[in-house]
């Protein structure tokens, strides 16, 4: 059964054939590359949006993984296998980035106290959702494991290729979060019949 | 629901809240193309140095073996090589969106920019641009065809548009060729053929004139923007030609020939072309990307491509001008209309299901806040008019829904009501907390009286009607008894207020009528009021003196010299500047 995931004309045209995707005709990198941002481009910022509480950097991560996928579109050269790969390099490139963070941190003077301006004020708070602000108070193994569980819909053993670890870490990794948050979201996750 | 479930739930929720900027697309592609240029520069570099490398080699084995080289070799002889010139590498292309990525290439949606109106009205295919844009002017023509006979000749029409609007020499037309309502002229310089220029007749009725809709040529295709397209300063015009090392003169020009910018551009055949439009004339509503190249030999015209667009009714530049548009609540969406015509000029938010966004407000330089409320739980989010970041500003408290949200005119406070998730009307139960947010990130909250209407100023002083009239909390005070009581005729209540400056503004409701009161700071000493209006007013809002209005049912009205001009607009509320 054919599955069109192109979403306008002139759009590469995905087909499932055989339970694996591929771009009809000759696929360049550079078709694919628009077919997998279109199809999952969003996606994969919002993703790293919560590994990273931080959108710029999020778009910055994804757009690596991209640039990645379609230097490497040689060897990928199937649509779900990049959007795995896509997805890996996220998971890695945000590791990446929180390390980096972490180091300037710990040699950055402390910034100066707030100085008024218009709308820092007001509008400086952003993203404030209590559900992001558990996120970011979990550890960062038990933050992806969330993320790409609950956000990203994988299985524990998507979520396992996608962290690197065992599909038996991820379970643990899980428990864990699904712990802290309840804790910390408070009647927000408490069970309903 | 189970836990899992409900994670999901809020994940997605929260997510909502991340949007991408919109040229993600572009961006990776500007760097895929700069690595491509980077590698084109070093696969030949290293080429030549391995030549190089070789070559020394080479020498330096020749000068060992060599019998004189043993005889006398000296301690720091080096292998001389002839210098090569090396590949040049060759420029890279732009890398701007939809461009250089083959015909499957998909333009990145904007977000959040459904196109917008024309502001012109024509029942002819196409977007009409010279020398009629709307069936009105045809009809114009049609009562005095004399003023421009030419125009019920396609050919003629033509003619007119290279030789005398746009100035770019005598051409010839060749017969025209018609297929139903639309007319291809093919137009020349001597033998060359320069450009086809396609036209449609315009009007409902009886002799119709020609106007032009674009003009095409093989040898320059213009990418964006496209026919039609709305346009706003600054414009990024880009495109590609097949003619070897052009230079192409882009132009946009008003249909009333107006040259309103005018630039150069180089391009090859393996280079896509990209040129960077400002004007700062906003007068125009039709207009006309006009691309151009000359002959090297004599000057001619070598080439014409034309593609017609529209002026937004936003500002030249930068975010729309508040007192030219405002923002209100329409049809359960946050829109941004035109103050003139209230013509809905862009939308701004797209609830999701469940979600209900209300109360919009203006301030700063481009930004919208509103609030969406989802069940027992409210946001104030914000968008940028001038496609800024958007996302959650506040979080409101569990349980607690925003109402009456305001913000300063420089955007540096914002105020709004929470109450209880009650399941009664937002904004009317009793138990409400004022919070006043900003500047400087701070935060204040008062208990309050059912509001029934507030505003706020830069340095965090309320204003804000409550059943016991309209009073000012000024920055600092801790609770309504600190507030000022603003002064009204026995027998009429105030309502609607809203800062005028560092005065109030308030309509006064009294048995004779509605009208307008002011009060002049600092004591907010009533001044005399105007004349009554007609009709109740329900929200206030004030920029530069410009004084907006909502009215009940939905609709919008200026405030200007004691009257109420009504803006086209049914079914707005909250209207803001």
């Amino acid at each position: 059964m054919a599955t069109t995931m192109g979403t306008s004309a002139g759009a590469a045209v995905l087909h499932r054939q055989g339970g694996v995707r591929q771009v009809s005709g000759a696929t360049t990198a550079d078709q694919a590359l628009t077919a997998l941002y279109t199809a999952h481009y969003r996606r994969l910022v919002r993703l790293a949006a919560f590994l990273l509480h931080d959108r710029d950097s999020a778009e910055e991560v994804v757009q690596d993984a991209y640039v990645a996928v379609h230097r490497h579109w040689h060897s990928v050269r199937d649509l779900d296998r990049a959007e795995a790969y896509l997805r890996q390099a996220v998971v890695n490139g945000s590791r990446s980035r929180l390390r980096h963070r972490s180091v300037v941190e710990r040699h950055t003077e402390p910034p100066l106290p707030d100085t008024a301006s218009a709308e820092c004020g007001a509008l400086g708070l952003i993203e404030r959702s209590a559900v992001v602000q558990a996120l970011a108070g979990l550890p960062q193994r038990q933050r992806e494991a969330v993320v790409l569980r609950y956000y990203a819909d994988l299985s524990a053993a998507q979520t396992a290729h996608a962290m690197g670890i065992s599909t038996g870490a991820v379970k643990s990794h899980t428990s864990r979060a699904m712990s802290a948050l309840r804790l910390s979201l408070g009647e927000s996750l408490e069970d309903q019949p | 629901m189970s836990t899992e479930e409900q994670l999901r739930a809020l994940l997605q929720h929260a997510a909502e809240d991340v949007v991408p900027r919109g040229d993600g697309l572009a961006v990776i592609r500007e760097r895929i193309a700069a690595r491509r240029s980077w590698r084109r520069f070093l696969v030949p570099v290293a080429a030549l140095a391995g030549v190089i490398g070789v070559a020394a080699a080479g020498a330096f084995t020749v000068h060992l073996t060599s019998d004189s080289a043993l005889d006398s070799r000296p301690a720091t002889s080096a292998p001389s090589v002839v210098p090569t010139a090396a590949p040049q590498p060759t420029a890279a292309p732009s890398g701007t969106p939809c461009q250089g990525a083959g015909a499957d290439a998909l333009c990145p949606t904007p977000d959040p920019t459904p196109p917008l109106p024309t502001g012109t009205t024509t029942s002819a295919p196409g977007t009409p641009t010279w020398p009629f844009t709307t069936d009105a002017e045809a009809l114009d023509w049609q009562r005095n065809p004399a003023a421009r006979p030419w125009a019920g000749d396609a050919a003629a029409v033509s003619r007119h548009l290279i030789s005398d609007l746009l100035g770019l020499g005598v051409v010839t037309a060749s017969p025209v060729q018609r297929a139903g309502g639309e007319a291809r002229v093919t137009v020349s310089v001597g033998s060359r053929v320069v450009g086809t220029v396609v036209l449609v007749q315009v009007g409902r009725d009886g002799v119709l004139p020609w106007s032009v809709i674009n003009v095409r040529t093989p040898s320059i295709t213009t990418d964006a923007p496209r026919p039609g397209d709305v346009v706003t300063t600054p414009l990024t015009v880009s495109g590609t030609t097949t003619d070897y090392h052009q230079s192409i003169r882009v132009r946009l020009v008003t249909a009333s020939g107006a040259t309103l910018t005018d630039r150069p551009v180089m391009a090859g055949p393996e280079q896509p072309w990209q040129v960077r439009l400002s004007w700062t004339n906003v007068t125009w509503t039709a207009g006309m990307i006009v691309s151009s190249t000359r002959s090297d030999k004599d000057g001619s015209l070598s080439a014409i491509a034309l593609v017609p667009v529209r002026r937004t009714s936003l500002a030249s530049a930068g975010p729309p001008i508040a007192g030219a548009s405002f923002v209100a609540l329409s049809n359960g969406y946050v829109v941004l209309r035109d103050a003139v015509d209230g013509r809905q000029l862009r939308q701004l938010s797209y609830p999701p299901a469940g979600s209900v966004d209300n109360w919009p407000a203006r301030g700063g330089t481009d930004a919208v806040v509103w609030v969406r409320t989802r069940g027992c739980r409210s946001q104030v989010l914000r968008t940028g008019l001038a496609f800024g970041p958007s996302g959650v500003t506040a979080e409101g408290t569990n349980a607690m829904v925003i109402s009456h949200l305001a913000m300063s005119p420089g955007g540096a406070t914002l105020a709004w009501v929470e109450e209880p998730c009650s399941g009664s009307s937002p904004g009317t139960a009793a138990g409400q907390v004022l919070v006043v947010r900003g500047p400087d990130a701070s935060e204040q909250r008062t208990v309050v009286a059912p509001v029934g209407g507030l505003d706020v100023r830069d340095d965090g002083s309320v204003v804000l009607s409550t059943a016991d009239g309209v009073s000012v909390l000024s920055r600092g005070a801790t609770g309504p008894a600190q507030a000022t009581p603003l002064a009204t005729t026995s027998g009429c209540t105030l309502t609607a207020p809203a800062w005028l400056g560092v005065g109030v503004l308030a309509w006064e409701s009294c048995p004779t009528g509605v009208r307008a009161v002011r009060f002049a700071s600092p004591a907010y000493s009533r001044e005399a009021p105007g004349p009554v209006v007609a009709t109740q007013v329900a929200t206030t809002s004030v920029v530069d003196d410009l004084v907006l209005v909502g009215l009940p049912a939905g609709a919008v009205a200026r405030y200007a010299d004691g009257q109420l001009q009504q803006v086209p607009c049914s079914a707005c509320a909250f209207p803001s500047w």
